[in-house]
């Protein structure tokens, strides 16, 4: 009768949860990606101030300054673990909002269906008829660049990738028979969406997630690259990359490198973590 | 209870569905899945569709449910017309009938356990408390001779057999009157079905339950049924009790299916009959027999329209031949009449 004294999902929590423990200490995907977080977190507490003149200018990497100085002696470590904390926050932020927006609209035009659906395929198709990266630029240079205007920007070009997303994935489960099941239980279309449908996408749905933080920050980077973005000094990884591409030239490599390699080691991460995110849900779910 | 006796738990007239879709060139394609079929269900009777599939038999299931819209008929659940009604206003009615499905693992939330999917059932209404509901799907579970503990197991880790136990279990949960059960058994081991069968007319017994039972293992059927139609392209082709229809079918589908299920009984009459090539959609335009592409039988008379008649009391027939010329197709002459007692 244990079994009975405990309430329905917190079982299923329990195993989970243990689940989740095992499987980030055993993948390197969940690994890395904790890793990046926590020089996110607590890093800017540990390293130099990324705005103050510190040093010598444009000094290679050395014991003092490992990944060198600037143009103006600002510490490029601390620089690229301060912005890990923007590029992270934009990113994680613009994603979730697009989810936020995009799920339950894509939920609701596949239980729905008819014009509504129809609405809102037609509107999703003529965003992404723009590649995204030309789509956000515009939509920047009209209203100017700032933090909450990027994120904003940033989400709505990728609410289309969730709404189509969550809708081809709702869409056979509208007619399956536990949900006609809840049908026959005198349950709501809303109970439904909420207690069947959604709980049944929703690892497709992180899986997305991640690829999607670590598309926000190429845009991000992007945007800033091309000057739309964060503006100077402010840390931000794709502005770091475009400040020292003139230095290129002349052997002073470090300024765009270890910013570039910032991106590229936080949006491996994040893919690579989606992948672990689908294969964990085709684990679990391949009981019998 | 009383008036329940006398009248009809559910009574379907002249129902017809269309499905409607749209081929490659957007021209609208209608396939008529179920066209104008009537039948009554009486309580704790159990009433079975038998047709191979595509012949459109759990469509009327479904419809009856109001799981999909039904293009013309008359439904009437105890007394009263449902086809009308909108889910809202029907949300309260689906207590008195419930469906269990032919697949139990697809009929469960892979994702709920097996108490949180039962509980849906029990909290119907809103007039069990908290531990009513928990008392009510332990017994629910007990009723369909499980233990109580496997309510904290998922689907997937429950076996077939059981799963389908538990699916019974959580449709009596809202005590319905009649149970729609859309082939019950075809998804499970040949070994567990009996139990299935077993268990389904015990509860029929002692909750006089009717049931709608759709399914094409004709053994089955028999185990289970009092009276039999049985559908070809949308249409009951034959209709009579469950030994008028196993021992004494009239129409040649129904022979044939009996023929290929190698399920005369000993008294049956009539010479067996094999029927030539598949079900299709395409014979639906003919407006004789939809049968004649396939029955050895088959004469110019069959393309003209065939109605349901009686043969022997109680027993209809859809071919002009079983009525009027029985020995032409193999059947002995129907008695007279008031001979039979």
């Amino acid at each position: 009768m244990t079994a009975r004294a405990m309430p329905d999902r917190m079982t299923s929590a329990r195993g989970r949860s243990g689940r989740m423990v095992r499987q980030v200490l055993r993948t390197p995907a969940y690994l890395s990606m904790a890793i990046i977080v926590m020089i996110a977190l607590v890093g800017p507490f540990l390293v130099n101030d990324p705005l103050d003149f510190l040093g010598g200018t444009l000094t290679g990497p050395s014991a003092e300054f490992w990944f060198g100085t600037d143009q103006f002696g600002r510490d490029i470590f601390a620089r690229v673990v301060h912005a890990a904390r923007l590029d992270l926050w934009v990113g994680l932020i613009a994603a979730a909002l697009a989810v936020v927006v995009g799920m339950p609209l894509g939920a609701l035009g596949a239980y729905r269906g008819g014009a509504f659906d129809a609405l809102l395929l037609r509107v999703s198709e003529s965003f992404q008829a723009f590649p995204t990266l030309l789509l956000a630029l515009g939509i920047v240079a009209a209203l100017g660049p700032s933090i909450p205007i990027l994120i904003m920007v940033i989400a709505m070009v990728n609410v289309p990738v969730y709404l189509r997303l969550t809708r081809s994935a709702v869409k056979p489960l509208v007619d399956s028979d536990f949900v006609l099941a809840a049908r026959c239980a005198g349950k709501s279309q809303a109970t439904i969406l909420r207690r069947h449908i959604l709980p049944n996408v929703s690892e497709i749905v992180f899986a997305q997630f991640s690829v999607n933080v670590a598309w926000a920050i190429q845009i991000l980077a992007a945007l800033s690259f091309v000057g739309l973005g964060v503006k100077l000094p402010t840390a931000e990884w794709g502005a770091m990359v475009r400040d020292g591409i003139d230095y290129m030239y002349y052997g002073q490599w470090w300024i765009s490198l270890f910013p570039g390699l910032a991106i590229l080691a936080t949006v491996l991460t994040l893919n690579y973590l989606s992948d672990e995110i689908r294969h964990g849900k085709r684990e679990s779910m391949g009981v019998r | 209870m009383r008036e329940s006796v006398t009248s009809p738990v559910l009574e379907v007239r002249d129902l017809v569905k269309d499905y409607v879709s749209r081929d490659a060139k957007l021209r609208q394609r209608v396939v008529r899945a179920v066209d104008g079929v009537s039948f009554q269900v009486w309580p704790s009777e159990t009433f079975a569709i038998v047709g191979e599939s595509g012949s459109g038999k759990s469509t009327v299931g479904r419809v009856i449910l109001k799981l999909t819209d039904a293009t013309e008929g008359h439904v009437s659940l105890l007394g009263e017309d449902i086809l009308d009604l909108g889910e809202k206003q029907f949300r309260p009615m689906r207590r008195n009938l419930q469906m269990v499905f032919q697949d139990p693992l697809a009929a469960f939330d892979p994702r709920a356990t097996i108490r949180s999917s039962l509980r849906e059932f029990a909290e119907f209404g809103g007039e069990r408390t908290r531990s009513q509901q928990d008392e009510a799907i332990e017994d629910a579970i007990r009723n369909v001779g499980l233990s109580p503990e496997i309510a904290g197991r998922r689907p997937a880790e429950v076996s077939g057999g059981q799963l389908q136990r538990l699916s019974v279990a959580r449709s009596l949960l809202v005590e319905p009157r009649l149970l729609f059960l859309d082939e019950p058994t075809s998804s499970l081991d040949v070994s567990i079905r009996g139990q299935i069968v077993n268990l389904l007319t015990s509860l029929q017994e002692t909750d006089q339950l009717a049931y709608l039972l759709v399914a094409h293992d004709l053994r089955v059927v028999y185990a289970m049924a009092h009276r039999v139609a049985v559908m070809y392209l949308g249409q009951f082709v034959e209709i009579g009790t469950r030994d008028q229809v196993y021992r004494e079918a009239a129409h040649p589908y129904t022979r044939g299916l009996l023929e290929a299920a190698q399920l005369e009984e000993p008294g049956h009459v009539g010479e067996p009959v094999r029927l030539s090539g598949e079900i299709s959609t395409d014979h639906l335009a003919s407006p004789g027999c939809r049968l004649m592409p396939r029955c050895p039988f088959t004469e110019p008379k069959c393309s003209e329209p065939q109605p349901l008649r009686e043969t022997r009391a109680g027993q209809l027939v859809r071919c002009w031949k079983a009525v009027e010329a029985p020995v032409s197709i193999g059947l002995p002459e129907p008695p007279s009449p008031g001979d039979r007692s």
